[in-house]
């Protein structure tokens, strides 16, 4: 089971959480201008050193060669939030260590040599700091990094400079979203350097309304500025969001909206991406405000990830894209328990 | 800190230079340099990019500062143009378009370049967070275990440090700067009340309403920043 399918996580407002620290080695160039052969030479020696190690947190992880992999599985990848855009095109040399829940990973020769990751449906965010931290300080005590006096840990893009660190909170925020304040209070959270944007990216999945709120400064500031700015900043949104939604709509025109979701979703015979994440969205706002009951408990943030059309193809093993709507729809109303 | 040259005015740019082994520093006001005009900086660019110059490893840095006046600022020399970084081959002309390092030699190639813009893009212009426990590159300072100690501000403190450096923003007529700041100080303000209404900022106020108080600004306070 991967980390976000738990079905016991509840469907509140903070949806997950991602900790992500880039890192490149000192003797080598940045993988961009860097050569296949001394790509090889570094991943043989980034996996001699790290290929019997357990995450922190006590997990065994498995090495996968990026460029060896499929264009649907590097993108289910992606879906998934593993790998990065730049990581799921790779065909030149590239590897990524992933633990088996896919909740900690170490991808090599993305952007930057390095790129240290941890997903977690529990938005305990200096717990997570704390083990990025440690994968990479075992990494250091093998290898010297690129470092400078004054820029810091150096990376491949300037935005990444310093502690090369990229805290975000998901948020679900549906009503918030569709207010008509919800554009300022975005720039007026930017003023603190904290970025909000579409979770899944500005295609269809955006339906899902849900955000991502991160540092976009990494100069200046230190990992425990960042992790308690990006945490007070996503708390004041969520804050907001509960306003937003109970001074607009009353407790039955929200529950209504779930449940006529919850049908929507149980008797579609074929969903898009839009329909299924538009959808989920509702009943995830209603379960999380406890509008309606399930029989059983229900992980919505898990079926939004696996409606994605590369997850669902491989989590359904279907690989005929021609019945993707078919398949979605199958797909959830098999996960759905019944509405009491 | 005052300038060294004029010996009245802030210094804003700090130049380091090595004098007979010895890391020695400069600093300077704007007014200064400009005075001392860009042929001096040009000679300062030449011999830090000119490895094999053994007193010549002279790291210029500037402060984010030369366009106080951006009108003024300082168009990178023509010969600046035309420089490859001599590690990975990155040229001046790619690092500008793809806004992109190449390695880490990189950094001390096109980071002096680079400076008046890192504050645009990066919260300051300085690391303040973890530092490697082992080796570490271009570094003659040894790390401490552990990173540097950075503890996370409480609301308070933050608001404090947005003052002071309000107040310093005012002082040189930096409204856009104090502008935010005033905003900043506000949010906040409202969050430790736990206002939470979105029309935080009524439109049309003006920097102008905020108390200056220059005196009493903590020295350092610029290294806090948020």
């Amino acid at each position: 089971m991967n980390w976000y399918e738990d079905p016991n996580v509840g469907n509140e407002i903070f949806v997950a959480a991602r900790i992500r620290l880039t890192r490149n080695l000192r003797d080598y160039a940045f993988p961009n201008k860097l050569s296949n052969d001394d790509a090889e030479e570094l991943i043989a020696k980034l996996r001699d050193k790290m290929d019997g190690w357990k995450t922190p947190t006590g997990e065994t992880w498995s090495f996968l060669r990026l460029d060896r992999m499929s264009a649907l599985q590097k993108n289910a990848l992606r879906e998934h939030r593993v790998i990065n855009e730049t990581l799921s095109q790779r065909v030149r040399p590239s590897g990524l260590y992933m633990s088996a829940d896919e909740g900690v990973s170490v991808a090599l020769m993305g952007d930057d040599h390095i790129r240290i990751q941890v997903l977690s449906p529990e938005v305990t965010l200096d717990r997570l700091w704390n083990i990025c931290t440690k994968i990479d300080d075992a990494i250091n005590e093998h290898f010297n990094y690129a470092f400078h006096d004054r820029y810091g840990y150096l990376t491949a893009f300037p935005t990444n400079m310093g502690t090369g660190l990229r805290v975000s909170v998901i948020l679900h925020l549906p009503y918030l979203s569709a207010s008509p304040q919800f554009h300022k209070l975005v720039n007026e959270v930017a003023r603190f350097g904290v970025g909000v944007r579409n979770a899944f990216g500005e295609g269809e999945e955006k339906a899902g309304r849900l955000f991502e709120v991160y540092n976009q400064n990494t100069l200046g500031v230190s990992e425990e500025e960042i992790v308690a700015l990006v945490y007070r900043l996503a708390s004041h949104l969520a804050v907001n969001e509960k306003q937003a939604r109970e001074q607009r709509y009353t407790p039955v025109m929200r529950e209504d909206e779930a449940a006529k979701a919850y049908g929507r979703l149980k008797y579609a015979r074929l969903l898009s991406v839009r329909d299924a994440m538009a959808s989920l969205s509702s009943l995830r706002a209603g379960l999380g405000e406890e509008l309606i009951t399930l029989s059983g408990p229900l992980n919505v943030f898990g079926l939004m990830v696996n409606c994605c059309p590369a997850a669902l193809a491989l989590k359904t093993m279907n690989y005929n894209t021609d019945n993707l709507g078919a398949d979605r729809a199958e797909f959830v109303r098999a996960m759905l328990p019944e509405l009491l | 800190m005052l300038c060294e040259k004029c010996r009245a005015r802030e210094a804003v740019v700090k130049l380091i230079a090595l004098e007979n082994g010895q890391k020695v520093e400069h600093n300077f006001c704007a007014e200064c340099v400009q005075e001392m005009g860009m042929e001096a900086m040009n000679i300062m660019m030449d011999q830090m990019m000119d490895e094999s110059n053994p007193i010549g490893k002279l790291v210029a840095e500037m402060m984010g500062t030369m366009n106080l006046n951006s009108e003024q600022a300082p168009k990178a020399p023509e010969e600046l143009k035309n420089i490859i970084c001599p590690k990975c081959g990155t040229s001046y002309k790619e690092f500008v378009e793809a806004s992109r390092f190449g390695c880490a030699t990189c950094y001390d190639i096109f980071g002096p370049l680079m400076n008046e813009n890192v504050k645009n893009v990066q919260a300051g212009d300085r690391h303040t967070g973890k530092h490697p426990a082992y080796g570490w590159l271009n570094s003659d300072v040894p790390a401490q275990a552990g990173g540097a100690p950075a503890k996370a501000l409480t609301p308070k403190e933050e608001i404090r440090l947005l003052e002071n450096q309000l107040a310093d923003a005012v002082a040189v007529e930096d409204f856009e700067s104090a502008a935010k700041y005033r905003d900043q100080i506000r949010f906040l303000k409202n969050m430790e009340a736990g206002v939470t209404d979105l029309e935080f900022f009524p439109e049309g106020e003006e920097a102008a309403g905020t108390e200056p108080g220059t005196e009493g600004t903590a020295p350092g306070a610029e290294e806090d920043l948020l």
